[in-house]
């Protein structure tokens, strides 16, 4: 469906953080043999179509949480630069802690200026 | 997301407040210059295909072109499709909906207003004016937790 119809797809990282739920932090623990198959299969499924896999946007979702004792900065931008090594151009988070508005004033600063020319 | 009631567990109690995406992303086309507008993803059971349709070109035209189509099978809606009275059926036939979903916005937005009729879904005059103004049209992300064969 994706290599027919999609201009762009959305897979799921899940979650590395203790809070959440133990079917989000199994997929974080699978995503490094998990993440790459899917690829694979829809760079097959698009030869199948004849459509370019480039065509497609590769997008990835899931949860992180910047702060002291979760994770550091360091650790947001070695997960991107792993997901930008298996093809995923574009990173999405969702931030629990987003409302305290720092979290997302740190991505911005420190963050996307070490990332940007990843993809 | 697309729900209608928040998740449980560390996502926050299921009445905790949540509103809905896109009456949010709508005002918040008016409040913003340049942000792309979508829902990462939206349910594909809960609107009629002419209806999203509808909304989606709709964003697309009041914001200046600035929508996307994020759509996908839904998950993580058990309480708020009992609570609401949505009818849902299994994974796999949400699937084939979605295909046909996706045939109905290429149709639709292609201009195409002859007869729509597949397995699930008839539409008769499928007349979408105006068209959206991102050409050929709003771009469409797939989104998947799981990327079954038939999703790829």
């Amino acid at each position: 469906m994706t290599a027919k119809y999609a201009d762009a797809c959305n897979f799921q990282f899940g979650s590395p953080l203790k809070e959440f739920p133990d079917w989000m932090r199994a997929k974080y623990n699978e995503r490094k043999e998990f993440l790459p198959s899917q690829l694979k299969r829809l760079r097959h499924y698009c030869e199948e179509a004849g459509r370019s896999y480039k065509e497609i946007e590769r997008t990835i979702l899931g949860t992180i949480k910047i702060a002291p004792d979760t994770m550091a900065v360091t650790d947001v931008i070695e997960l991107c630069r792993e997901l930008a090594e298996i093809s995923f151009e574009h990173v999405i988070f969702n931030m629990p802690n987003v409302h305290e508005i720092e979290p997302i004033e740190i991505i911005g600063r420190e963050v996307v200026s070490q990332v940007a020319d990843l993809a | 997301m697309d729900h209608f009631f928040q998740l449980g567990d560390a996502f926050g109690p299921i009445d905790a407040p949540l509103i809905e995406a896109y009456s949010t992303i709508s005002y918040l086309a008016s409040v913003t210059k340049k942000a792309k507008l979508g829902v990462l993803v939206t349910n594909n059971i809960f609107r009629y295909p002419g209806i999203l349709v509808k909304m989606v070109t709709t964003l697309d035209f009041l914001s200046g072109g600035r929508a996307y189509l994020g759509i996908g099978p839904g998950g993580m809606v058990k309480r708020e499709v009992r609570g609401l009275g949505i009818p849902r059926p299994p994974l796999k036939e949400r699937i084939k909906w979605l295909e046909e979903m996706l045939r109905i916005f290429k149709h639709m937005w292609s201009g195409d207003r002859t007869l729509y009729h597949r397995k699930y879904y008839r539409l008769e005059e499928p007349v979408n004016s105006p068209q959206p103004l991102s050409r050929p049209h709003p771009p469409i992300l797939i989104g998947m937790w799981r990327g079954s064969r038939k999703m790829l």
